[in-house]
């Protein structure tokens, strides 16, 4: 009916977007100017393998995003895991982020699908730090073959409070609360 | 190619789940759940094949054996907060951040720094936040998340170095 309120509105990235644009170019320079132009192509080329093999996963996960939105009525998870339930809470979401067997791919999107059925930020945060710092998977995969188990068992041990620390943080942190 | 497989059997046997169940309980949501994801696949896109290319620039572009030699050259706490520094603006992912570490640990770094340095790199992993984190979540997401977790690292390298004993 009316016309079209924005002209070239489809065509113009968003702020994000050209953030990545100036990125990719300026650290593609990057390795052209150090590494030579082949270098350069076999960056894009590891890119394109990741690419392929990211695709997947990340539109399965946009759609269990789509369907927690669906299903779950707004703030459920934010009722049952809220304010009144924080111990406990931080402790499930401690050790969910702990065994989540997932790289990024996996754990970024059931965060998203959290937050939409409104997981609190600090709950979030609880489980991405247990995730990032305690993550089994990495350990098994990487850590322990190359470090040992005497560094890992050290290290782990380091971490275990942090997660817990950080929501903590997260909660005193003015923004980002629902 | 391996390394997605898990993760993408994980997602798949969610979606299946999730499916399953709205297709008994409510079959209306999988309209509103197939136009929610195309929503968020739009904006994505553009954005994760420019932050992977990005990604794995910055990655090529590490001096990994200057920074060893640095690290390598502080202990105690001031090592402890230079590796938590250094393991917080590590571009790249796991195939970075470990050699890095391995060939500390081989030089003989003391254990401190290099739980700081690890833990630094786990919590903000520069690549990951921008690949994921900041598309998905938002920038004030990631920042906020960013914000609390950046005294961790020295947290944990100070644990460890009491726990081992190496102040």
């Amino acid at each position: 009916m009316s016309p079209n309120q924005y002209p070239g509105r489809r065509a113009r990235p968003d702020g994000m977007t050209v953030f990545f644009i100036v990125l990719a170019a300026v650290s593609a320079a990057g390795v052209w100017l150090q590494d030579g132009a082949g270098e350069m192509i076999g960056a894009f080329r590891s890119a394109g393998l990741l690419l392929l093999g990211i695709t997947p996963v990340i539109v399965a996960a946009m759609f269990i995003g789509g369907y927690v939105q669906a299903m779950l009525p707004r703030n459920f998870v934010a009722r049952r895991l809220g304010e009144n339930s924080g111990a406990v809470g931080y402790l499930i979401a401690m050790v969910a982020g702990a065994i989540t067997p997932a790289g990024p791919f996996g754990a970024f999107p059931l965060v998203l699908a959290l937050r939409r059925a409104g997981a609190p930020f600090d709950l979030c945060v609880v489980y991405l730090s247990a995730w990032a710092m305690l993550g089994v998977n990495r350990i098994i995969i990487w850590e322990l073959p190359f470090l040992g188990h005497d560094f890992v068992a050290l290290r782990v041990l380091s971490s275990l409070p942090l997660p817990i620390v950080a929501g903590l943080m997260a909660r005193a942190l003015p923004f980002e609360r629902t | 190619m391996n390394h997605f497989l898990l993760p993408l059997l994980f997602v798949l046997v969610m979606l299946a789940a999730l499916a399953s169940y709205a297709h008994l309980r409510s079959p209306a949501a999988h309209a509103s759940a197939a136009a929610q994801a195309w929503q968020q696949l739009k904006g994505l896109a553009m954005r994760i094949p420019l932050a992977l290319v990005a990604a794995e620039c910055l990655g090529r572009l590490l001096p990994r054996e200057e920074v060893a030699t640095l690290l390598g050259a502080h202990a105690g706490i001031p090592g402890t907060l230079f590796a938590s520094v250094v393991g917080g603006f590590l571009p790249g992912g796991p195939t970075v951040a470990f050699p890095l570490a391995i060939a500390l640990f081989r030089a003989g770094a003391t254990q401190a720094p290099l739980v700081a340095l690890l833990t630094a790199w786990s919590l903000m992993a520069v690549n990951r936040t921008m690949l994921f984190e900041v598309p998905m979540l938002g920038p004030r997401f990631a920042l906020s998340r960013i914000a609390v977790s950046a005294p961790l690292p020295i947290v944990a390298g100070l644990l460890a170095a009491a726990i081992a004993g190496t102040f």
